[in-house]
Formats: structure tokens, C-alpha cells, sequence
């Protein structure tokens, strides 16, 4: 109740009370508050606020232990170890007697300075390694990077290592055919293959038919070069047709390949031709 | 089906029909209109390579998504159906561009707005 009221009166009270009556209220607050405040060790509150606070507001903190940097000299290097190691011993916990300095900033630089001269160049191959598994791995500072790395990694002809996650590129391909492989035409699936070769070879018959007749010079000047709207109000009917014929063959093939009557084009990307995702086959 | 079928006959049927009802020899850009009529043939030849070179895009009429989403569309077919959209798109925006500029300022003497059939005010409302 008293704490209660305590706490109601501090909250109330402003910058014009007298300072012991302030200096009550934030020790009221800290060290025998409710909440966090509460597991907080008052006798380091007391004894060593102005300790931690003047250290703990320097720029760089780090576990004195691995001796990872130059320790600094003057009243900036003071060492926390002796706060936490006394009030670990009031804790019975040994865990909490680490060492933490603070440094400088420039002390810092140097020591990542060192680091990166001794570290090693990240050419293609280290990239490549960089793609393998690894574990445990200690953290590495490269020297210097190969000029021409970032364009191969963009252009994708940089090697990527085996074991990644991207697929091993077994040579380099040129910029012009990007992604393109041979493995782009389905010579896996009959259907599509096939009826592509017979369209191939009705275009090439059309051409050819074309070209023995002679009417390449009649195409060219009285519909292919035309500007007569009549003329290419034809032409955009007839591309119309040819395109829907391609597209009920499309749906024909797909209900085809569905077995289950007919079927639209989308319906395949709906998983009706993908048992992983199909929701057919999915758990219910 | 959507954009290389009802789109491409719709436009060819204006071609056809809306100078008639105007009264104009042909439309305000010809060279424009050919250049549309070749751009639209060229996506078309485009989304049609993508059946024996990769893979067609199942994506449906529209290309909506989710069904154009990398989850579902995990290939090539959906890069050749936006490629070839945005070529067709480019001779649809010149198309509109002289449609527009045919209605407006190039009708036969007489032809008032309010005299215009209602095919051409069709036309006018699609390509604006």
C-alpha cells in the first residue's frame, strides 16, 4: 500500500520538488519496483550506476576474453569484469563473470584493417566454393574482388560450384541465347513434339507452294506491305482464327491429356495436371 | 484467347468496317495501322514458338493471376506471354492512337457525333 502510494506520488510529482524527495522516487522505481525492476541487483544499482552507466555508453563493448582487439589505454578502458564478477558471486553464477572493454573506434579499424590484408581474393573459384555446403564456418574478410565477378554472376556465367543450390553450369554459354538449352524442346513428350513438326512442315509446304507459284511478289506488294485498312482488317481476322484454332486445339489437348472430359487451358496451371499440387491429390 | 483472339478480331473488324461508316478513304496513320497489324503478327508468331521451345504459358484466358504466379507458372511460358503481350500491346496503343485520331477529326462531311452509327462510338469507347 505504502509502495502503492509511493509510486501514484512520484508519477505526480514535477521538476519543482526538492531533489531528496526525487532521488527517493528513482530509487523507489529501480531497485524495489515491481515488474523487471525487481530482479535487477540493487547493490549494483547503488554501489556501481555511475560505473556502468560511464562504460557502458562507450562505442564499442566486446568480450575481453578472446583478446580480439588492441585494448586502449586511458579511463575509456574500464573494465566492467570486476561489477559483474562481484555480483556473479552474489548470484552464484558463474556465467555471469564475462569481460567486457570498451575501445576505441580506431583500434577497431585496425584490427579489421589486418584482417583484410590477410584474407583471400574472391575470384570465380572462391565464389564457386562459396556455393558448397559448409559448417561451422569461420567468418572471412576478402582482400580484393576479381573486377569481372559481378558481370558473370550477372550474366550468369560465373561458376557455381557443385552442392549449392543452383544447378552446376557445366560450360559457359553465350550472352545471346540467356537461359535457351536444348533441353527447351520436349523431346520427352511426343504430343507437342510431334505436332510441332508437322506444323513446321505445313509452313515450310505453304512457303514452298508459295514460292513455286510465284506469288511472293503479289504477297508482298498487294497485302503483306499494304496500308488499305480493308486489307488489314482481313489480315487481323484471319491472324483472329488462326489464333482461335490454336486455342481450342490447345483446350482439346489439355482435356486430352486430362482424360476427364473437356477442359480449359488454366485448368492445367490449377494443378489439374500437377498431382503435387493438384487438390485431388491433396490431404483433406 | 482474350488477347490475340477476341482483341485481334475486334480490331480487324473495325478496320474493316468503321472508315466505311465514316466516309474516309482510310484512317488518319495507314502506315501505323500496318505497323500494329505486323507487331500483333509478331507476338502472335512469339506466344506460338513458346509450344515447341520451352513451354506455353497455362495460365488461362486472362493470365490472371495466381494462376501466372511463379507458384504455378513456374517456367518459361509466362516470360514469352508477357513478352509477347507487351509487343501486341504496343501495336494495340497505336492502334487506339489512330482509331481515336479517324473518329475525331477525319469524318466525311455531315458525320456529326450524334449522327455517328453506333459501332463507331463503340469503336471510340474501346481505343480511348
Amino acid at each position: 500500500m505504502r509502495s502503492r502510494w509511493k509510486s501514484r506520488w512520484c508519477r505526480s510529482t514535477g521538476n519543482g520538488f526538492s531533489s531528496t524527495r526525487r532521488r527517493h522516487c528513482h530509487r523507489q522505481s529501480t531497485g524495489r519496483a515491481h515488474g523487471h525492476a525487481a530482479a535487477f541487483p540493487f547493490d549494483l544499482i547503488r554501489r556501481h550506476e555511475q560505473l556502468f552507466r560511464a562504460s557502458a555508453g562507450k562505442p564499442d563493448l566486446y568480450d575481453g576474453r578472446h583478446d580480439l582487439a588492441t585494448e586502449p589505454r586511458g579511463r575509456q578502458t574500464r573494465r566492467l569484469s570486476t561489477v559483474f564478477r562481484r555480483n556473479s558471486a552474489a548470484r552464484d553464477s558463474p556465467t555471469w563473470g564475462s569481460t567486457l572493454k570498451a575501445v576505441r573506434a580506431q583500434p577497431m579499424r585496425n584490427g579489421s584493417a589486418r584482417r583484410r590484408v590477410a584474407g583471400p581474393a574472391l575470384d570465380s573459384r572462391a565464389y564457386a566454393a562459396l556455393a558448397a555446403p559448409s559448417k561451422n564456418a569461420a567468418p572471412i574478410t576478402y582482400k580484393s574482388v576479381d573486377p569481372a565477378l559481378f558481370d558473370a554472376i550477372v550474366s550468369e556465367t560465373a561458376e557455381h560450384g557443385h552442392g549449392g543450390l543452383d544447378q552446376p553450369t557445366p560450360k559457359k554459354r553465350a550472352l545471346m541465347l540467356g537461359k535457351l538449352t536444348w533441353s527447351a524442346i520436349p523431346f520427352d513428350q511426343p504430343i507437342p513434339l510431334i505436332t510441332s513438326i508437322v506444323l513446321i512442315v505445313i509452313i515450310l509446304g505453304l512457303l514452298a507452294w508459295i514460292t513455286s507459284r510465284g506469288h511472293w511478289p503479289y504477297l508482298w506488294r498487294e497485302w503483306i506491305t499494304s496500308v488499305d485498312h480493308k486489307r488489314i482488317g482481313v489480315m487481323y481476322c484471319v491472324l483472329a482464327l488462326v489464333m482461335l484454332i490454336r486455342g481450342f486445339s490447345r483446350c482439346h489437348h489439355d482435356a486430352c491429356a486430362a482424360g476427364n472430359g473437356p477442359a480449359f487451358a488454366g485448368l492445367s496451371a490449377a494443378g489439374a495436371f500437377r498431382p503435387d499440387i493438384s487438390p485431388r491429390t491433396a490431404p483433406s | 484467347m482474350i488477347f490475340f483472339v477476341a482483341m485481334t478480331f475486334m480490331i480487324g473488324l473495325m478496320n474493316f468496317v468503321v472508315p466505311l461508316q465514316l466516309g474516309v478513304r482510310d484512317v488518319a496513320f495507314p502506315t501505323f495501322n500496318s505497323t500494329s497489324l505486323w507487331l500483333t503478327a509478331s507476338a502472335v508468331l512469339l506466344v506460338n514458338m513458346s509450344l515447341f521451345i520451352g513451354e506455353f504459358a497455362q495460365t488461362g484466358w486472362l493470365v490472371y493471376p495466381p494462376l501466372s504466379e511463379l507458384k504455378f507458372s513456374p517456367g518459361v511460358g509466362v516470360d514469352y506471354y508477357l513478352w509477347a503481350i507487351q509487343i501486341s500491346g504496343i501495336g494495340t496503343l497505336l492502334t487506339g492512337v489512330n482509331f481515336v485520331t479517324t473518329i475525331l477529326k477525319m469524318r466525311a462531311p455531315g458525320m456529326t457525333l450524334t449522327r455517328m452509327p453506333i459501332f463507331c462510338w463503340t469503336a471510340l469507347a474501346a481505343t480511348c
